[in-house]
């Protein structure tokens, strides 16, 4: 037989059974798209929790406000102070009038609510912003309380707690993204070798035959494998395609709702990668499902 | 061609199948194995096409010892060895031509061959009219030419049958037994385990005489 053939031989033999099966097929193949379904809902989560979290810690800023009658030396000493410090990656200084001038820009329209106030209202501050390692909010926390101890400096203030809420949720989703993922990826394991078993079981006689005119057991076994695999591969795409639809039809509803309210609101789908990643894995556990069952009712006598 | 040495075959339970069988059955030979029923007649014939491995003793077969086999190296072994059954064990949910292809298929001949082959087969066993006919349409007698054509159409040095007309009338009988001389001409070795008086006083062939799992004479 060449490579073709034989080839097509394992294929019209996969399909051959899967169509003699094919109610078992269509349920197996749904209830893994469920499976599948729940735990790519946890990817999305995860997903866009994280990227809201990076992007919180790429915005955080500490302020220190410095006492007013500084002269520009004890500014200066000031920075070249926090300058030293390993935590801090830049500073940047707002003198008294640049931070009328940031307020201003802030109420941007109603400017003229301010006119009238005195620079000498707003103190003169530094902007902070500190390197990666430091972010984590006890970290900054550290930092912003080593900061209150320089002299000079009347406050400090940063995003207290945000972040740290933020982590937790994140690690809430992971740790309940595996709980639930395992959980999924063993009942597809289960559902995928119980299948197969059937499938084997329905086709005993025929392999009891194959054996005895003396087929091998992995020609035995192939079209039983892609069928696991075919399951599974089948399933995760459906799940993928009904999260997307999921997906859309979530995003159409919240922008109906809440269209001009959260303009830029940006939740997004799976990565091309993570599917690929998904689909992979999927493969794979298809193929020790089914090599289990194999393994089981195949090989197990001569 | 067939040797075994002191073979014992026990199930479970400590009840023995087969006790101390000794036997040489040469290349080319003509035997019938016979006996009550639980004599071990199957179970003799199990163990030569290689379904159980002896509880103990060797056994030979086409020159290898089949104990010492490795698990994937009988498929190999097996294909030098036809088997027929007294239920035919056909696939009933395939026709006439593809019940005996899936001999060859599994060897990975192409398919081109496997219809020639097939063809050839079929006719030397009378039924190439019906080669596109499902089992359940033939007579009983022609579902065992099926499953013989099926056993014989990758040309095996051995043919093992296992009450080959325990189902068939006496006509029919006769049928199958000539297409065993006929392949046996051709220098296959051929094996039938029955337990029929007539066919075996009826053929003039070497007869083991199996009894309590124990062989009781040689003629």
């Amino acid at each position: 037989m060449g490579i073709i053939e034989r080839v097509s031989y394992f294929i019209t033999t996969t399909f051959k059974g899967m169509k003699t099966n094919l109610y078992l097929n269509v349920v197996t193949v749904i209830t893994i798209a469920v499976a599948f379904l729940i735990l790519n809902v946890f990817f999305v989560i995860y997903r866009n929790v994280s990227s809201v979290l990076e992007e919180w810690k790429g915005r955080i800023k500490v302020v220190a406000y410095l006492k007013d009658g500084l002269s520009v030396q004890q500014i200066n000493a000031i920075e070249g102070q926090l300058r030293k410090n390993e935590d801090i990656k830049g500073i940047h200084f707002y003198s008294k009038e640049d931070a009328l001038d940031e307020f201003k820009k802030e109420l941007k329209g109603q400017s003229a609510i301010l006119s009238g106030v005195s620079q000498d209202v707003l103190p003169a501050y530094f902007v902070i912003t500190v390197k990666d390692r430091v972010i984590s909010d006890k970290a900054v926390g550290r930092l912003a309380d080593s900061l209150k101890g320089v002299s000079g400096i009347s406050d400090v203030q940063y995003g207290q707690g945000v972040t740290e809420r933020f982590s937790e949720l994140l690690i809430i989703v992971k740790m309940l993204g595996i709980g639930i993922g395992g959980f999924m990826l063993s009942a597809v394991l289960i559902i995928v070798s119980n299948t197969i078993r059937m499938s084997i079981f329905s086709r005993k006689d025929e392999i009891e035959i194959m054996k005895l005119v003396g087929a091998t057991n992995v020609f035995i076994e192939l079209p039983f494998v892609l069928e696991g695999m075919a399951q599974v591969v089948c399933g995760t795409g459906l799940s993928v395609v009904l999260l997307y639809l999921v997906y859309k039809f979530f995003l159409y509803r919240l922008h109906r709702t809440l269209g001009s309210l959260f303009v830029n609101v940006n939740i997004s789908f799976l990565s091309g990668e993570t599917i690929a990643v998904i689909l992979i894995a999927a493969t794979v556990l298809g193929l020790v499902g089914a090599l289990v069952s194999a393994g089981k009712f195949i090989r197990h006598n001569y | 061609m067939i040797q075994l040495f002191h073979v014992y075959k026990h199930y479970m339970k400590g009840s023995a199948a087969l006790e101390d069988i000794s036997l040489q059955i040469e290349k080319g030979e003509f035997a019938f194995i016979t006996g009550p029923s639980g004599a071990g007649k199957s179970t003799l014939l199990k163990l030569m096409f290689l379904a159980e491995m002896p509880t103990k003793g060797q056994i030979i077969i086409n020159g290898y010892n089949i104990t010492r086999l490795k698990k994937s190296a009988v498929p190999f072994l097996r294909r030098n060895i036809g088997v027929v059954f007294q239920d035919f064990k056909l696939l009933y949910d395939r026709t006439v031509f593809d019940n005996v292809a899936l001999s060859l298929s599994v060897l990975g001949m192409p398919r081109k061959e496997i219809k020639k082959k097939v063809w050839e087969m079929l006719k030397l066993v009378g039924l190439q009219h019906k080669l596109n006919f499902y089992p359940l349409r033939l007579s009983g007698g022609e579902q065992q030419r099926v499953s013989i054509a099926r056993a014989l159409v990758s040309e095996p040095a051995i043919l093992l049958a296992d009450e080959p007309t325990g189902n068939l009338d006496p006509d029919l009988t006769l049928d199958v037994m000539k297409l065993f001389e006929d392949v046996n001409i051709k220098g296959t070795t051929v094996v039938v385990a029955t337990h029929d008086k007539n066919l075996i006083t009826r053929y003039t062939r070497r007869v083991i005489v199996l009894e309590h799992g124990r062989i009781m004479e040689k003629q």
